[in-house]
């Protein structure tokens, strides 16, 4: 019984170390998951091909009735939109000129990107991680921002041989330094697990003065380093206003449908302000 | 022939991670996942007692370490604590019955997702415990405890076979 008692002691202890020694190495972690989760994920990148599959084609004829209305809306749009892009070809070859006399640079879209699917997600109510089937052997590294074309998904926070793992802004441990596009108000944008369900975010330390407005477009605002400047995140639902706090919070709705996501983009430079603006 | 016991719950694991991780993501209702990991836990536990529950409990939760958690060993000690625990009402107790795995998976769940809030959320300061209780914690109680007899029965089967196995050779 005393022995029993020593084990279970030890193993606690020496857990209790392996969490630390986790929380500052990501070697450590690596290390482990490459030994256990690289063989489990091909496994998991064909059930996870499957099982959307199934969903897709169940999806197709749910919504069957629905495409010949959709079609005719569809053409209409795309008459619109046809109109449109004739102006907006106009306005971009004048943008460009423009551009070209000032000689901006834009980062964003000097980064490369590579696409990944997602073959695992989180088996825990509590978190929102995912695993993406691109490793250490596609050039995938740690801080590598993971998005989609509706808006920012995340960031890359450890990688093995052949997956590497996702933490979305949905989680809570996720901090995002943002900016509201029309009010220029800065904030932290932190995921929040009850209201994560339907893809609602905290903006949370905004300055009580600031005149955030419904509906504006939040972007990542370039600063704490990870995510580069002038990502699309959300846009704003709500502003609520704490008794007891001394700043304000906003509640950011993403577009992203984080329970449907299966293929996410992947910026392959880990973006280091500092670098940049040497250069620049 | 404990070695084949060892590769046939080693399977389950991680079949059950995988699962858990692909396709049951699937029958998640309004966000909410049962947690098969508990239930697989607690029903060899009771079936064999505190020592094997804690060795299947450490290792449950340290495959869901490796390949989803933040600090490497959180679930894994949890793991252990609850296969002990749990293996401690074997005393009498028929195997048959579906009752105390049903009322042990709505306490387990209870006290392992209490745990999780306290460690993992109330010290990084989110005081929201009414709302967790409400959409998180209660949900996957109720999700968990409905599927209890199903995968108990499941494990009791293959648990049965390996103990005849294991008597035909001795």
């Amino acid at each position: 019984m005393r022995k029993v008692k020593l084990i279970l002691i030890s193993v606690t202890i020496l857990g209790g170390i392996s969490v630390f020694i986790s929380t500052r190495s990501a070697q450590y972690k690596s290390f482990l998951r490459n030994v256990v989760a690289t063989p489990l994920a091909p496994i998991e990148s064909v059930i996870s091909g499957t099982g959307g599959w199934f969903e897709r084609q169940f999806r197709f004829f749910a919504e069957m009735n629905n495409y010949k209305l959709e079609n005719d809306q569809l053409k209409k749009k795309v008459y619109q939109l046809e109109n449109n892009l004739r102006k907006f070809e106009t306005y971009e070859q004048e943008n460009s000129d423009l551009r070209k006399k000032l000689e901006f640079k834009q980062n964003y879209s000097q980064f490369e990107m590579v696409g990944a699917e997602i073959i695992a997600k989180d088996a825990s109510n509590w978190t929102d991680y995912f695993l993406i089937d691109k490793g250490t052997k596609d050039g995938m590294k740690t801080n590598m921002v993971v998005l989609t074309e509706k808006g920012l998904v995340g960031v890359i926070v450890e990688t093995a041989y052949n997956h590497a793992k996702v933490r979305t802004i949905l989680c809570e441990e996720n901090n995002v330094a943002a900016e509201a596009k029309k009010s220029r108000d800065f904030g932290i944008i932190k995921g929040d697990r009850v209201i994560a369900e339907n893809s609602f975010t905290k903006m949370n330390y905004i300055d009580p003065q600031a005149k955030l407005i419904v509906g504006d477009d939040v972007m990542t605002s370039g600063l704490g380093g990870i995510y580069p400047r002038g990502i699309f995140i959300g846009k704003i639902q709500q502003v609520k206003k704490e008794s007891y706090e001394t700043t304000k919070y906003a509640i950011i709705k993403s577009n992203i449908d984080f329970r449907n996501l299966d293929k996410v983009l992947i910026i392959k430079q880990v973006w280091e302000p500092y670098q940049i603006n040497q250069e620049n | 022939m404990k070695f084949i016991r060892v590769l046939t719950i080693a399977a389950i694991l991680i079949i059950n991670l995988i699962l858990q991780s692909t396709l049951f993501q699937y029958i998640k209702i309004n966000g909410i996942m049962p947690n098969f990991t508990i239930i697989i836990i607690l029903s060899f536990a009771l079936l064999r007692g505190s020592t094997e529950g804690a060795v299947i409990g450490f290792f449950a939760g340290l495959l869901y370490d490796i390949q989803f958690g933040q600090g490497i060993g959180f679930h894994a000690i949890l793991g252990m604590y609850l296969g002990i625990l749990a293996g401690k009402t074997t005393v009498k107790f028929y195997r048959e019955s579906y009752l105390l795995p049903f009322v042990l998976s709505i306490g387990s769940v209870f006290i392992y997702e209490h745990v999780v809030y306290v460690l993992q959320f109330l010290f990084r300061g989110n005081l929201d415990y009414i709302n967790f209780l409400k959409k998180i914690i209660f949900p996957e109680l109720m999700y968990t405890s409905v599927l209890v007899p199903l995968l108990y029965r499941f494990i009791w089967e293959i648990n049965y076979n390996l103990e005849r196995k294991q008597q035909k050779n001795f």
